[in-house]
């Protein structure tokens, strides 16, 4: 019996083809298309198969054995989950259609193989179309009314069918004041700028310094920071359904005047109207309430997805932007969650309200006043605040992929730090724009940029390493200058090589990549975006003085 | 069933990159547009090379506030290919030179034949002559600035950072040409405001940009 049994390299590779196949499968469902034509039989499924090899060996007729059937499984399991066709074609609330181009066989004889279905059309909701040449397709030999189409390599130009348009300028913003988000404290930057004081102090006594921060305890910093979020999101709420109450309250009162707080003392003074203090107690419970139950839901999903992800996805190379695909569907179905803009989901919060003494209209009309009291801000801080939860509990996965692919690029780069630090005389040119700056200063943010070596921090968080970098530099700039100069745009670029230079970090060509590849519009525009940009241009221009040097040197 | 819309207008972001030579006060302008009515709590964040300012166009229908993000550039010449990383989506560039200066013009000449070719077509340009209160060194008469700005389709305006002449007028026209061609618009679809644009493998790099990493 035992001799039957395949050895367990076998099983570990089946088992690793599952879960190869289930992250293909999972990817494949939203963005590859599966549709019904009015040209073709009723109830035809399709799945457009993107090249892969090893896709291609489960279902090519001949191949049996336990890897064929997982994956047969997984695709009904996947597939056949949505009763309608609408449930199989959406992805982020982007439905697309399929059309062939030609759907009969080849005339020609000579060529038996030919694909009956030699073009497929994808059309999004956006109106743009993208089209892939279908190779081979293959039926599924238990299902006959199922097929998948493989196709050539052009079939990535269907991607786009999953692209949000984006307007040229995304809206993000505030209103007077900073967003929520940019006020979630940077715990990381009190002890920074405290060692950078002293230091502007002490700069002629340098023996007397208190030692330096360490790596851990700025990275736990930035750790805790990432997890207040959570208690963001929970305060995001309570704040926002105190937000609601007073518009209700004031555009239901003649003159709009602002309503007393159900919790301000003075509000007991009001004897006289008992029942309107009951009702706004009432009000504020079931706003709240609802908006408590959004929240928990969104957060619950987040945890769920992210689970999910880190125990069974594998990010396969060249498939990437699935990878990403995936993680911003999270971020957009959990603020979706919160932010409960669909119809239903009001109704089901008013009958699942547990506050039984409330009456059901009462129920309805908070309802719909958290429903109409979220603002485009909202949205945007929620989706700041779920992305940063999301890339958090991922980045391990994903950086480790995004250092494997990019090894060649995160060599070259560390080679030319060492080589330039090495140079005599390099360093010191580098410096010749801030020649106050003494170097001995530059350890905090020598710490700060190694940070970016971590691969457990969330794509908010190394953003703001970058910002806090940028900013503690310019700080320390302007403290060393003896003309107290404004430090401009002009210096930021040369300290930031400089910096990079004297650091030599280990992947940050590669962060850089995956930071842009992961960035939301929001954080983008922001003054973190403005510093992703200057580290990026650093970068390029260090490799830049670097193949000088060497040319120099030839 | 209630969808839910937006209670209150919200400020509409512009990134606008600042373009030019060296000392042409490219920074001063920005410092001289944000730090005008200075409050504490919109202080820059990067020194001086991040600022944002926001302003009411009341004369609107509806009004609308922009909130101009300003990111300006290092000038010197050996940074010069960086800078399309800095105009990657912004909505405005302001390309400046010092009316003091013929050659700065030429140079903003330069700075905007590179931005045709490689920025987004909707971007909307502005010339900008800087240093206005020096008018007895000038080496640059309005209205050669005029012709460029002509020549290029670009709006034009003369400013002084040190004054402050025209320095609102630039930005609250910039602003309204920003609205009247779309360029910028309140009410964007919600899920495109907090994901990205998902690209194929190797094609996230803009084209010129590539290009001139391979040229070095």
């Amino acid at each position: 019996m035992s001799r039957l049994m395949p050895p367990p390299t076998c099983i570990e590779q089946e088992f690793e083809h599952y879960v190869l196949l289930r992250e293909l499968i999972q990817y494949m469902t939203p963005l590859f298309v599966v549709s019904t034509h009015s040209a073709c039989d009723t109830n035809q499924f399709f799945v457009a198969v993107p090249p892969d090899r090893m896709v291609e060996d489960f279902v090519v007729p001949g191949t049996s054995g336990l890897g064929k059937r997982l994956f047969q499984a997984v695709v009904r399991s996947h597939i056949f989950s949505g009763a309608e066709e609408s449930h199989l074609t959406s992805f982020g609330g982007h439905s697309a259609s399929v059309s062939f181009a030609e759907l009969y066989e080849h005339e020609d004889s000579s060529t038996p193989k030919a694909c009956p279905y030699s073009v497929l059309t994808v059309s999004s909701s956006s109106g743009v179309s993208h089209s892939a040449t279908v190779i081979r397709a293959v039926r599924l030999s238990t299902n006959p009314s199922f097929t998948f189409l493989f196709t050539d390599l052009s079939m990535h130009h269907v991607m786009p069918m999953s692209r949000r348009t984006v307007a040229s300028m995304r809206s993000f913003g505030v209103s007077g004041t900073q967003p929520l988000w940019q006020r979630v404290p940077c715990s990381a930057m009190r002890p920074i700028r405290a060692r950078t004081n002293e230091l502007g102090e002490k700069r002629k006594d340098l023996q007397n310094l208190s030692p330096k921060i360490s790596i851990d305890k700025l990275l736990a910093y930035f750790k805790s920071d990432e997890q207040s979020f959570r208690q963001f999101v929970v305060d995001f709420a309570m704040e926002k359904g105190e937000e609601i109450l007073l518009r209700r309250t004031s555009a239901a009162t003649p003159g709009g005047s602002t309503p007393q707080s159900p919790q301000s003392p003075s509000s007991q003074s009001s004897v006289a109207t008992p029942s309107k203090a009951s009702k706004h107690d009432e009000d504020a419970a079931v706003v709240q309430g609802v908006l408590q139950k959004s929240m928990d839901k969104a957060m619950m999903f987040i945890d769920t997805e992210v689970g999910i992800f880190r125990s069974s996805y594998i990010v396969v190379k060249g498939y990437e932007d699935f990878a990403i695909a995936k993680m911003l569907q999270i971020v957009d179905t959990a603020a979706e969650l919160a932010i409960g803009d669909e119809g239903e989901q009001a109704d089901d919060d008013i009958d699942d309200c547990d506050i039984a003494v409330i009456s059901q209209p009462a129920r309805r009309n908070s309802c719909e006043s958290v429903l109409n009291g979220w603002s485009e801000e909202d949205e945007e801080q929620l989706g700041v605040a779920f992305h940063t939860l999301v890339t958090s509990g991922l980045s391990t996965k994903m950086i480790t992929h995004w250092e494997e692919i990019n090894y060649n690029e995160d060599f070259a780069f560390c080679h030319a730090c060492g080589v330039l630090r090495r140079r005599e005389g390099r360093l010191e040119e580098l410096r010749s724009c801030f020649p106050d700056l003494l170097p001995e200063y530059c350890d905090q943010i020598v710490v700060l940029i190694r940070l970016l070596d971590d691969h457990t921090l969330s794509v908010f968080s190394y953003m703001r390493i970058m910002e806090t970098t940028i900013a503690v530099a310019v700080d320390l700039v302007a403290q060393s200058s003896s003309n107290n100069v404004e430090v401009t745009a002009d210096i930021c670029i040369p300290l930031i090589v400089y910096l990079l230079v004297v650091t030599g970090p280990k992947c940050l060509p590669s962060r850089i990549k995956y930071i842009l590849e992961c960035c939301t519009p929001v954080l983008e525009m922001s003054a973190l975006g403005y510093a992703l940009t200057t580290f990026e241009a650093a970068c390029v221009q260090l490799l830049e003085e670097y193949r000088l040097h060497v040319t120099m040197q030839e | 069933m209630a969808s839910a819309s937006p209670t209150r207008a919200k400020d509409i972001p512009a990134k606008i990159v600042v373009l030019g030579e060296s000392a042409v006060g490219k920074s001063s302008l920005a410092l001289r547009f944000v730090r005008r009515d200075f409050i504490p709590n919109q202080e820059a964040t990067i020194g001086a090379s991040f600022l944002s300012r926001s302003v009411s166009l009341v004369d609107e229908s509806p009004p609308v506030t922009i909130k101009f993000e300003i990111w300006d550039t290092a000038g010197q010449e050996r940074y010069r290919a960086l800078a399309p990383m800095y105009y990657r989506g912004a909505a405005g560039a302001l390309v400046v030179y010092d009316i003091t200066s013929a050659d700065s013009l030429r140079k903003a000449e330069s700075w905007i034949g590179e931005l045709r070719r490689n920025a987004d077509p909707q971007t909307v340009v502005v010339l900008v002559g800087n240093k206005c209160d020096l008018e007895s060194m000038r080496q640059v008469s309005i209205q050669q600035g005029q012709d460029l700005a002509e020549k290029e389709e670009l709006l034009f305006y003369e400013t002084s950072a040190k004054d402050g002449t025209n320095v609102d007028a630039l930005f609250t026209n910039l602003g309204k040409t920003l609205l009247s061609r779309g360029v910028i618009a309140s009410g964007v679809d919600r899920r495109s405001t907090m994901s990205r644009n998902l690209q194929p493998p190797g094609s996230r790099t803009p084209k010129s940009e590539q290009q001139k990493r391979c040229d070095c």
